[in-house]
């Protein structure tokens, strides 16, 4: 049996698992909902009366609910790592011929595949119910949702390389909180980032967050190739750097490694 | 001997960071917190044979589950040797999981919202197991383990004792050579608690599975286990079959007398009264100074006796004689 079957195996596992937790996914949509109402009243109004978005209010809203779908889509892998090391059940997952990344990749992979279909449809239906118009170019919205999963992949790599420092610290939380306030504010989560004083545009581009969030939304909304092709450099470029520094924190990582309990 | 665990002059030491109380203290902790070495292990040696039944049992903080870690290759040892079915299982970690099994009392291996043939297929995958092999071995674990009517059900339905059968049947689908055990019985009632212990008797006996567990619960032990282990701040104080552990510990036994009399006047040296009411007449006697025979003849001289019990103390009792012996040293 090919190794890659094992991984999977865990995937659909952990699609299934997700589907059957259909509370969790109701509560997101509800979660997800609510942060559309709010910047959608709020954006009618700024947008309207300070003009600083190039976008109209209606590309606005739709910008924000591409940015909040992929947002509110990525599983906390964090949390689970940092639970697998408090609670001990590491002890389980380490002995077994398997890779304990490669195992935490792949189910967060198969949550991460849940959430954004059905979020993903939750989003679309809600957004459009709101603003009444679809300003997008269908080929664009095709290519924004392809690179939604593919960011959705890429900010699960750096979470579980967040997920990794309780292997030094038991606690990710404050990790977390940095990265989650720098994807909100360097990924452009609710304003264009052109709306950026200039330093803050060059600053963010030199992190993965722009790609994550805000350039990949408004893909759709300004669709052209030479933005696919820098997106597409830029994710992949992301994504392999992300990959290289994970495999070399766990090494060093588990030579230190003390799972609780005992 | 075959050896099944080699472990040689085997420690684990880590590194614990002092801080001070309080706010205050927090923030001075910051910058001021000290390193401090903490022995988990010093020295560990023994071996333990193929199919061997080994109660690995010290205090908390004694050192029991980081050595389990260190032998399924989760820590790695700060000096000494391991081997462990051959392998040295920090290095070769992958390799030894497709021969060992682990059970960790009250940490889950089940996936929570699905039931447990879920769990059984993906670890079939995992473990590489042959369909058929893999068909042939659940069967025989589901009518082992009685959990024909459990298979379907959602696990997050489970009651513990339900759980723990279904945990344990994970962690034997690759038929592993060695199982560790870390508290398997924990939180369970004591029907269940009767069922796991006979289950892992079943398994060592029909399978020749080494066993090698660690648990608070002394029934696990006297039930389970044929040799015992014990393991106090990082040292081993004991290791001996359990026949001998209790013949060198149990030298007090419990005489139970039930007699026509309300009570009897008995006063021996060497024996202690623990009940003398109701035609019973209870007592702890010290074999060493005084034989159990002398404590019955010297009764049927006051009374005319219904009923006799011998009893030996109870494991536990044996236990806390060990931890206080090396406590005392």
């Amino acid at each position: 049996m090919f190794k890659i079957q094992k991984y999977i195996s865990i995937f659909k596992l952990s699609f299934l698992h997700a589907l059957k937790n259909y509370k969790a996914l109701i509560g997101l949509s509800i979660f997800l909902m609510t942060c559309l109402i709010i910047f959608a009243h709020l954006w009618k109004i700024a947008a309207a009366k300070t003009g600083v978005v190039t976008f109209n209010p209606e590309q606005l809203l739709w910008y924000i609910a591409f940015n909040e779908w992929v947002l509110v889509s990525i599983p906390d892998t964090q949390e689970d790592m940092e639970q697998d090391l408090r609670s001990g059940r590491l002890a389980y997952l380490l002995p077994r011929p398997i890779s304990y990344l490669g195992a935490t990749f792949a189910e967060a992979l198969g949550t991460l595949t849940v959430n954004l279909f059905v979020l993903g449809f939750v989003t679309f239906l809600f957004t459009w119910w709101q603003v009444g118009a679809l300003p997008f170019h269908p080929v664009g919205l095709l290519v924004t949702i392809l690179f939604g999963f593919i960011a959705g992949l890429i900010a699960v790599i750096f979470q579980m390389l967040i997920g990794l420092s309780a292997f030094w610290l038991q606690e990710v939380s404050p990790f977390f909180w940095i990265w989650e306030k720098l994807l909100f504010m360097l990924g452009g989560l609710m304003l264009p980032l052109t709306v950026y004083p200039q330093w803050m545009q060059t600053l963010a581009h030199f992190t993965p967050f722009p790609a994550i969030l805000g350039e990949r939304s408004a893909l759709a909304l300004d669709f052209n190739m030479d933005s696919i092709l820098t997106l597409t450099l830029s994710l992949t470029g992301w994504g392999i750097f992300g990959l290289i520094c994970l495999l070399l924190v766990y090494r060093k990582g588990l030579r230190i490694l003390n799972v609780e309990g005992g | 001997m075959n050896a099944a665990i080699k472990i040689n002059n085997l420690s684990k030491t880590f590194i614990a960071r002092d801080t001070f109380p309080g706010i205050f203290g927090s923030i001075k902790g910051l910058f001021f917190a000290k390193n401090r070495e903490l022995i988990a292990i010093k020295d560990l040696s023994f071996e333990i044979a193929a199919g061997e039944r080994v109660a690995f049992i010290g205090p908390n903080g004694a050192g029991k589950s980081t050595t389990i870690k260190m032998l399924t290759g989760i820590l790695h040892p700060s000096s000494g040797e391991v081997e462990v079915l051959g392998l040295i299982p920090w290095k070769d970690r992958h390799a030894l999981g497709y021969q060992i099994g682990t059970v960790f009392g009250q940490r889950t291996q089940l996936w929570y919202h699905l039931p447990p043939s879920d769990t059984f297929d993906l670890l079939s995958k995992i473990y590489e197991i042959d369909p058929q092999i893999y068909k042939d071995r659940l069967q025989e674990l589901i009518s082992l383990f009685e959990i024909e009517h459990l298979l379907y059900k959602p696990v997050r339905q489970l009651s513990l004792g339900e759980r723990m059968r279904c945990e344990i049947v994970a962690s034997l689908l690759h038929k592993p050579k060695i199982l560790f055990l870390d508290e398997p019985t924990i939180g369970l009632d004591i029907n269940a608690k009767l069922m796991i212990r006979g289950l892992l008797n079943r398994l060592s006996k029909d399978h020749g599975t080494t066993l090698f567990l660690t648990s608070h619960d002394t029934a696990d032990i006297e039930q389970v286990c044929d040799r015992v282990i014990v393991l106090d701040k990082g040292l081993i104080i004991t290791d001996s079959s359990l026949k001998d552990l209790k013949k060198t510990y149990m030298k007090k036994k419990i005489l139970t007398l039930v007699m026509d009399e309300e009570h009897l006047l008995l006063s021996l040296s060497g024996i202690k009264v623990l009940e003398n009411a109701h035609h019973h007449f209870i007592c702890e006697v010290d074999i060493s100074s005084t034989p159990i025979d002398r404590v019955i003849q010297e009764a049927l001289k006051l009374t005319t006796l219904k009923d006799i019990t011998i009893e030996d103390p109870s494991m536990e009792e044996v236990i806390r004689l060990l931890y206080g012996t090396n406590r005392n040293v």
